[in-house]
């Protein structure tokens, strides 16, 4: 069964790429203009990209010809992870063109791609900053295999939560772990799998949309900026300090 | 040649004779058994295979930014039925001055294979005349489930009459042809798992001196 977006998402192209924000500066640009969002391509992913590795999921509309030179490519949705320590992956959920937003097959795909590079990089957990407040999101992500950790951070004066799931229990919880990115594309899934995976993309998207409009209290989830590897120590090294006091003798009445 | 019927409709295997309009297409599904479509893959992965190849003034060059597949040779016996089914097609398509048909060719695309966006009559004098005088382009999709593929779309660039290109995504199945004008933008997007293989085929004029000679489709 075709859906609104399974024509234009077939001529998509799918790619990763290391650095979102100079390998397609003027496409997250040009996509994020109508979002009101351009000022995020300075605010978040350069310093995000420059910050430490990162791994983002693209998909891009081609113009017919030619195929290069500027407006040559048009980006249609992204989502990226910040590599952290070498073993997890903190992500910043998929952010859609204007006129995508309930292409949750293409949300599906992108995140099917992203964590497909993550699994090649033997990167095998991911995680969200989720706000120590939240209930929606923090049931939602239980729900699909994820655990609060001991991970804190705080921000805008909110405290955020590192939720965390291996990658291949999300795909697994999602039912997606099988499909081929063509019947993602297209949504061409059972109507439960549908369901699982508009629920998840879609709780995303609301729970990290205050983010977006500059309400950080008010977000669910925080984008994966912060690297908790590079997060200050907890306290310093101390001693054994002073041994213990003889016990002392018990007093007794007289 | 003259080609009449309004194209998109999809179609059982040729009976009548439907016939592509010179911006639109007509697809004809089932028009090679799956049993030919299999035999076929099968001649291929056995067939030469040299890398697909753009024709620029005249030359062919190799441009895998532009084109990234491989072409099979196959055998006459091997490409016998692809080459049928086009005759066939071709005859329902065409009635016009005599033409001729160049192909059928074999290609193979891999994970990551492509065709961009591209005609496939040529304007240019150093090019050959079956390539400048090509009326109706004919692909045959070889394959679909088994062995599957994911991606690869044919996507057909259709004008609208106001200057702007409406992009059509051709469904076709294993042993579907498709028949469109020569003239028409098309490309082959990139398969994102598995082998994609087709064959193509063109109607061309057949040349001044040759045509008392030639024998048309």
């Amino acid at each position: 069964m075709l859906n609104l977006y399974s024509d234009a998402n077939e001529r998509l192209d799918l790619k990763v790429c290391r650095n979102l924000a100079s390998e397609f500066r003027p496409e997250l640009f040009a996509m994020l203009r109508p979002l009101h969002l351009a000022h995020l391509v300075e605010e978040l992913w350069a310093p995000l990209c420059a910050a430490g590795p990162t791994v983002s999921a693209v998909a891009l509309e081609e113009r017919p010809w030619p195929p290069t030179g500027v407006g040559a490519r048009r980006l249609r949705g992204f989502c990226t992870a910040l590599l952290v320590d070498g073993r997890q992956a903190i992500l910043t959920p998929h952010l859609l063109a204007a006129d995508q937003q309930s292409n949750v097959g293409l949300a599906a795909a992108l995140t099917t791609v992203l964590f497909g590079q993550l699994a090649q990089q033997e990167v095998r957990e991911v995680g969200l900053w989720v706000n120590g407040s939240s209930s929606f999101v923090a049931s939602l992500l239980r729900r699909h295999g994820f655990a609060p950790g001991e991970m804190r951070v705080v921000s805008d004066g909110c405290e955020f939560v590192l939720f965390v799931a291996p990658a291949e229990t999300v795909l697994k919880e999602l039912r997606i772990a099988e499909a081929r990115l063509g019947d993602l594309l297209a949504l061409s899934l059972d109507a439960a799998a549908i369901a699982t995976v508009a629920g998840y993309h879609l709780g995303l998207q609301a729970g990290i949309a205050a983010y977006w409009a500059g309400q950080v209290a008010q977000t669910e989830i925080y984008p994966g900026l912060i690297d908790w590897a590079a997060l200050p120590p907890s306290g310093i090294g101390g001693t054994p300090g002073p041994g213990l006091p003889d016990i002392e003798q018990p007093i007794f009445g007289s | 040649m003259t080609l009449l019927l309004p194209g998109a409709p999809s179609r059982a295997p040729p009976r009548a004779a439907p016939r592509a309009p010179a911006d639109g297409y007509v697809i004809w599904h089932a028009v090679l058994s799956r049993d030919l479509c299999a035999r076929t893959i099968a001649a291929i992965e056995l067939a030469e295979a040299q890398p697909g190849r753009v024709l620029r003034h005249g030359a062919q060059q190799h441009d895998a930014a532009m084109r990234a597949c491989t072409e099979h040779a196959l055998t006459p016996g091997d490409a016998l039925p692809v080459a049928q089914a086009f005759r066939c097609v071709a005859r329902l398509v065409h009635n016009g001055a005599p033409a001729l048909l160049d192909g059928p060719r074999f290609c193979r695309y891999r994970q990551g294979g492509h065709f961009r966006a591209h005609r496939d009559r040529s304007h240019d004098n150093a090019d050959s005349h079956a390539v400048r005088t090509r009326r109706v382009s004919l692909v045959c999709l070889l394959n679909d489930g088994t062995p599957a593929f994911d991606g690869g779309a044919l996507v057909l660039y259709l004008p609208d009459g106001g200057g702007r290109f409406r992009p059509v995504n051709a469904p076709l199945s294993a042993g579907s042809v498709i028949a469109f004008s020569a003239e028409l933008l098309h490309e082959v997007r990139p398969v994102r798992q598995g082998l994609r293989y087709s064959a193509v085929a063109w109607l061309y004029d057949v040349p001044q001196e040759e045509s008392n000679d030639a024998e048309p489709v």
